[in-house]
């Protein structure tokens, strides 16, 4: 079905790519389908301001200076807004989220973000849900995120093979935890 | 066509993506540059210098760091400017200036230091002045010497090749 994945152990940043393919993997499995909207905002943001430098490029190359000063005051403007607003984008409405999926059948959608701390191999989730809009029926609905920590030991065996059952039953601990447990 | 392998692998947004990491390497070298050359009003903000006609103050090869702005240009001040016929950037002292009083126009004369004559041997054919549309930029700053690299490769056009060849077989050997 799955590949066998074999990764380096002593790299933290391998060991939990490793743990977000395999969660994304888990909850594709489970009937979510991924939802893109982190990465068009910065597509559309990046070739937008992409776009803008190559027609300044473009007229600036054919024509001299100062007859397209105004062209390139407008392009460096607004790659520059482009720019910062992908850079915030990033870092206060993305973060650590690198998979978000809806199921259409429970009516819910999951976010899963992901952190390690420099030199620790512990691999820290975070789990959120909330409603699909618009739907009728209450779905099960949880405000509270769900973090769990468990050192990667725990899912890679010595040679640095990822143990995906266990690394999949443990995160159906924690999906079902994030849907049982009642907001305070 | 490795692309097509990819994009069915993983989608037409890892391909997207991937090509807005490459491409904006690029776009924000070319916009920095862009951004400092509205900032000086100069088309050329960061020139080398091609003769040793402003020794002992500047010599073939330094860099300069330009800045043109709007206001006049005085007597004293060391400028580039380019006449229309060559592509090549020249740096001179400002010798004479000559403001029209109604439109503020301005004339100017330049001379190398090192040079026995003035720039009108220079000029194009029947100019006798150079006005502040044709300046560039007036040199605010510089680094001796630092340009030599870009003299080199335009005088032995094989060191490109070489340059080129050494960064493409140093990426090969490296991680990915």
């Amino acid at each position: 079905m799955q590949s066998k994945v074999v990764v380096n152990t002593s790299s933290v940043g391998e060991l939990k790519t490793a743990c977000d393919a395999g969660l994304k993997e888990f909850l594709k499995e489970r009937g979510y389908e991924e939802m893109h909207t982190h990465t068009d905002v910065k597509l559309v943001l990046g070739y937008l301001g992409i776009i803008f430098c190559a027609v300044d490029f473009a007229y600036s190359w054919k024509y001299p200076f100062s007859q397209t000063k105004w062209f390139s005051y407008i392009s460096v403007s607004v790659y520059a807004v482009t720019s910062a607003l992908a850079l915030i984008y990033s870092y206060v409405v993305q973060r650590d989220t690198f998979f978000v999926g809806y199921n259409k059948a429970k009516g819910h959608i999951v976010s899963a973000g992901a952190r390690t701390e420099r030199n620790e191999p512990t691999y820290r989730l975070t789990l959120t849900t909330r409603p699909i809009r618009g739907r009728q029926d209450p779905p099960v609905y949880n405000s509270k995120p769900l973090e769990m920590k468990q050192p990667f030991a725990a899912w890679f065996h010595d040679d640095g093979e990822f143990a995906r059952q266990k690394f999949n039953s443990d995160i159906d601990t924690a999906i079902e935890a994030l849907f049982t447990k009642k907001t305070e | 066509m490795e692309f097509l392998s990819q994009a069915k692998k993983f989608g037409v947004r890892s391909l997207l993506l991937q090509g807005l990491t490459f491409l904006s390497v690029l776009t924000s070298a070319f916009m920095i540059w862009k951004g400092l050359s509205l900032f000086t009003n100069s088309e050329s903000p960061v020139v080398v210098v091609l003769s040793g006609s402003m020794k002992p103050a500047y010599d073939r090869g330094d860099i300069l760091f330009l800045h043109n702005g709007f206001s006049p240009i005085e007597v004293g001040e060391v400028v580039v400017y380019k006449l229309n016929d060559k592509p090549i950037p020249i740096v001179h002292r400002v010798m004479k200036v000559h403001t029209e009083s109604e439109s503020g126009e301005q004339y100017l004369l330049t001379k190398g230091d090192n040079n026995n004559a003035d720039d009108r041997g220079l000029y194009n054919p029947g100019q006798m002045w150079i006005q502040r549309n044709e300046i560039i930029g007036r040199v605010k700053g510089f680094v001796p010497y630092a340009g030599m690299g870009t003299i080199w490769m335009n005088d032995y056009p094989y060191l490109k090749s070489v340059l080129l060849g050494t960064l493409c077989v140093l990426s090969l050997f490296s991680n990915d």
